[in-house]
């Protein structure tokens, strides 16, 4: 494992076999990510992009899922990672507790870990701030919106300071100019705490908008197709328009539209 | 202010239906001469909750009171060993498969009928008075709890696990909370079924005291105004049982905003 990689993937494969017929979701995929780094998966629907983050947090159901090849995270396996709390998960849901309120929920994970009651007010204080929400502290999620509720699940997985941030679709139900605040707001906190993430979604262009790599997925089962660059400066929202950014679409794009022509 | 106001009205309403009811009940009696042994008129059954209560013996109270606290007994025992049941049984799907068709029986016996068996079986004493009504009112509990825990999505699972939260972590703060709501629905179906299986099983027992043995008695003695006043006040309690637990729900669905359905 080289020094500055925070996850290594060697040849993962990973097989379902709670169906008649084993599903094979992941085929052969390899890729690092380094320290630091801002990467997205693309692919379409269905490719394993989930599966692969599954495998990586070590949330991945075992008693029907078969894995092959090797995974490394900061240096260990996923379940030493897990154990030891260096990776926070954003589903596409936002996943709160609705008993709790936004102050409560961003505690939970500090409630478990066991911290003191001082300490953790101060964290979620200092939490909240930063994703713009501390008016809301006593609001209950159903009391919230949907971006606002997404805004609460990245606060809450960044509580107790994981190395890693693994996001699913994090953006995935927000509308166009939701998600666009949204994409700022976790770029500004990518700088803030210089997280390694990895962002998985299926809009290209936020893809493109948010990271500095993008792996880009062939259809079931998932394989590496390539691995592209992103070489926009950052902030990138005067790049919106350009000619740069306009290529980086339309290559991506290709490499998923010809992966239909195939079949 | 408005919805005050319908809500008295309605109240307003219902009372006075209540009234007119037992004024043609009270007629009826009147007019065909229907002896007391039969039916009694409300303003005699009236009176004999009246005299129990001013003679100062309580009696009917004492009694009621007697078996609603077993009835109170046995619910609470199904609804703390149900829940742990309920998740013991999410924990270990092989016990869910091993134990649910027993679990489909019981749910279609009729437990309280079944009363002078477990008697038979296990004594005539109290003990077998709560078990008896913890058999009737434990299975639904068990299923309630374990049916909403394997509902919750995946992942609030994955969630507890990337936090490397122990099993008593992931109980009390996402099992517990998760259930509450649908629990309380049980339970309170739960209150009426309890109360009467609290009746009924004292017929065959040797404990005393309690108001459905006062009525078999009452009745066999043809005191049917006895029989009318304990129902009025077994109704009661019935009733305020009931409310208290929709109370209950209210405060805990309003408090902690769970969605309302
Ligand atoms: N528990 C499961 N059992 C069987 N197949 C599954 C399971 N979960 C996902 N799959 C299948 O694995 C493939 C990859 O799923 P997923 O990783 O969720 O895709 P993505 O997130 O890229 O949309 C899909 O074909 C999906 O149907
Ligand atoms: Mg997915």
């Amino acid at each position: 494992m080289q020094k500055n990689n925070s996850i290594e993937l060697k040849e993962l494969s990973i097989l379902y076999n709670d169906l008649k017929i084993g599903l094979e979701a992941v085929s052969k995929a390899s890729f690092d990510v380094k320290n630091g780094e801002f990467i997205s998966i693309v692919g379409p629907s269905g490719c394993g992009k989930s599966t692969i983050l599954k495998v990586i947090s070590d949330t991945l159901d075992l008693s029907y899922s078969e894995t092959r090849g090797d995974v490394k995270v900061l240096g260990s396996s996923p379940k030493i990672a897990r154990e030891q709390r260096k990776i926070g998960f954003v589903f596409q849901k936002p996943t709160l507790l609705q008993w709790r309120n936004l102050e409560k929920n961003v505690s939970l994970p500090l409630e478990i870990i066991g911290l003191n009651k001082i300490e953790i007010k101060k964290r979620v204080k200092k939490l909240l701030k930063m994703v713009e929400l501390e008016k809301y502290a006593s609001y209950h999620p159903d009391q919230l919106s949907g971006g606002m509720q997404q805004k609460v699940s990245i606060a809450r997985a960044l509580a107790y300071d994981p190395e890693i941030l693994l996001m699913d679709e994090p953006f995935g139900a927000l509308d166009e100019i939701n998600r666009r605040k949204m994409n700022d707001e976790l770029l500004s906190v990518w700088k803030e705490t210089g997280k390694t993430i990895v962002f998985v979604t299926h809009s290209i262009e936020e893809a493109i908008y948010l990271s500095e790599r993008i792996i880009v997925l062939t259809k079931q089962p998932g394989r590496i197709k390539k691995i592209i660059n992103v070489d926009l400066p950052y902030p990138r929202k005067n790049e919106l328009g350009s000619m740069k950014f306009y290529k980086y679409i339309n290559q991506i794009r290709l490499l998923l539209e010809n992966e239909e022509e195939i079949v | 202010m408005k919805k005050k106001n319908n809500k008295i009205l309605s109240y307003l309403i219902n009372f006075s239906l209540i009234l007119i009811l037992l004024f043609i009940w009270e007629q009826i009696v009147v007019q065909f001469e229907i002896p007391k042994r039969i039916l009694p008129k409300p303003s005699q059954i009236i009176d004999y909750l009246a005299k129990d209560f001013t003679s100062g013996k309580y009696a009917l109270l004492t009694k009621t009171l007697l078996s609603f606290r077993d009835a109170l007994i046995g619910f609470s025992i199904s609804v703390f060993l149900g829940t742990l049941l309920g998740i013991i049984f999410h924990q270990f799907k092989i016990l869910k498969t091993i134990f649910s068709p027993f679990i489909l029986i019981s749910q279609l016996l009729p437990v309280p009928a079944f009363a002078p068996v477990v008697a038979a079986l296990l004594g005539y004493g109290f003990e077998t008075k709560i078990i008896i009504i913890v058999l009737f009112t434990i299975f639904p509990v068990i299923v309630t709890v374990e049916s909403t825990i394997s509902s919750l999505s995946a992942n609030y699972f994955a969630l507890f696990s990337s936090y490397n939260a122990k099993k008593i972590e992931v109980i009390k703060k996402l099992f517990l909370p998760s259930i509450l709501p649908d629990l309380i629905t049980t339970m309170k179906i739960l209150t009426t079924a309890s109360i009467v299986t609290s009746i009924i099983a004292e017929l065959p027992l040797t404990v005393s005291g309690g108001i459905g043995k006062d009525i078999y008695n009452s009745f066999n003695n043809q005191i049917t105004t006895r029989v009318w006043a304990s129902l009025v006040m077994l109704c009661t309690v019935s009733i305020l049982f009931f409310k208290s637990m929709l109370e209950i729900e209210k405060t805990i669905i309003n408090k902690y905003r769970y969605a309302k359905e």
